[in-house]
């Protein structure tokens, strides 16, 4: 667990966890100096990896506490909504439209596995146009963002430490993506 | 497809696990490590442990040390002794997902806006044990002499910054089959989403999720007690219902 920003700046890999609120992990950041530490490693294009709130924070307005985030990718987090919150087990599926610069014939890199129910708690939503190596959204009616790939970048809305053995493999093929 | 949720609610009282019956009753049900792990290669779908321990005014952290150190790869909420964000930001820190509060919900409901600010609404459960007597529906608190229509209580309840509420039918919990309170409480009554606990089977249970207001049901003793009960409860309430409102899970991280 990093103590201090330097440590940070040390780093080949970050990995930014849930649970908790954002607007609280964003002060602590800040007090600490981790928001600039993560933003000189994302200059560095070393792996951010972030889980639910982790994920939620790499993106700019935060409305849960209406502050913002790290801004390293255009988009919002918003109330999911009807005020409805996303808390359980869902199937997920990667997101086929064709992305400019990427080949819609490219086998998936993170879900790799068969098993694609993974556990979810989270009551803010992931909006973006941002163009994204590899997405995915549960494949309910709510369609929110399950996960994303950006070179460097990697959100996971959902936890994947939580879910099991299917959780287990993402994160194996996640860190395997990055070299470790 | 967004799946309901088959909880096992894991009662704890003085540091140990225990199988309860209307929380008076009490038998020895093994090491908190081993019952978690074993629902965890079973495939349950999230734990409550609650520790049920009377007086307490502060989570026991050899609890959640055990819980911590068991490094089980399924979602856990905690309940028992929360009184603060600060303790709530510590249960969170040992591994837990989400907490449960219960006392708090009459004795100091400022302090859950501070929790939920600490960790986020999302991981806050609210716990409401009911029984039905001569005054209708109350709300009886197990660790306090309070008590309080559920009409009454209903306001207050749809005020709190909380995500789910489980709903416990406190005479009937531990005897499969007997669970009666959700007779009584209309379905949308609440704002929040809810979780049922006490004196299910698998055919109430079924009945229950099929509750537009239902998220999941929870049972203790007869997942604790033998092998592979989830795995049983989940393939009958499946076929009770009709409907995959539970996920299909191969038992022991099977493929």
């Amino acid at each position: 667990m990093a103590e201090s920003a330097s440590q940070i700046d040390n780093a080949d890999l970050a990995l930014i966890p849930g649970v908790g609120a954002s607007g609280r992990v964003m002060a602590q950041f800040r007090r600490s100096g981790f928001d600039h530490a993560l933003l000189r490693m994302h200059a560095r294009q070393r792996p951010i990896i972030g889980i639910c709130v982790g994920a939620q924070i790499l993106f700019g307005k935060l409305y849960e506490s209406e502050c913002t985030g790290l801004n390293l990718i255009p988009g919002e987090v918003a109330p999911i909504p009807s005020g409805e919150f996303n808390n359980g087990w869902s199937d997920i599926q990667i997101d086929s439209t064709i992305k400019e610069g990427f080949d819609e014939k490219t086998k998936p890199l993170l879900l790799k596995t068969s098993a694609k129910t993974f556990y979810f708690n989270h009551g803010y939503q992931i909006n973006t146009n941002a163009i994204m190596q590899e997405s995915a959204f549960t494949s309910d009616k709510k369609r929110l963002l399950a996960y994303f790939l950006q070179n460097n970048l990697c959100g996971i809305q959902f936890h994947p430490e939580k879910s099991q053995s299917a959780g287990l493999t993402f994160i194996k093929n996640t860190m395997k993506h990055y070299g470790f | 497809m967004a799946f309901k949720r088959l909880i096992a609610f894991v009662p704890i009282q003085n540091g140990q696990v225990v199988m309860s019956y209307g929380y008076l009753r009490h038998k020895p049900a093994g090491s908190l490590g081993t019952v978690l792990q074993n629902l965890d290669r079973w495939g349950i779908d999230e734990i409550a442990v609650v520790d049920i321990s009377r007086g307490r005014n502060r989570p026991d952290f050899s609890i959640l040390e055990q819980i911590r150190v068991s490094a089980v790869r399924t979602p856990i909420a905690f309940g028992g002794g929360i009184r603060s964000a600060s303790h709530a930001i510590a249960v969170v820190a040992q591994g837990c997902d989400r907490v449960i509060v219960e006392t708090l919900m009459w004795q100091d409901p400022k302090e859950i806006d501070r929790i939920s600010a600490a960790i986020g609404q999302q991981a806050v459960i609210g716990a409401v044990p009911l029984v039905y007597g001569s005054k209708g529906l109350t709300v009886a608190p197990i660790n306090s002499p309070r008590s309080e229509t559920w009409s009454a209580f209903l306001n207050h309840l749809n005020e709190l910054p909380i995500s789910e509420i489980m709903i416990i039918d406190r005479e009937h919990e531990g005897m499969a089959g007997t669970h009666k309170v959700s007779d009584y409480t209309p379905i949308n009554e609440t704002r929040h989403k809810l979780i049922w606990f006490g004196g299910l089977d698998a055919s109430q249970a079924a009945g229950l999720l099929k509750r537009q207001d239902t998220i999941g049901v929870a049972f203790g003793n007869p997942l604790l007690a033998k092998e592979l009960a989830v795995n049983t409860h989940r393939s009958q309430i499946n076929a009770q219902t009709g409907q995959q409102f539970l996920r299909k899970v191969r038992p022991y991280g099977g493929k």
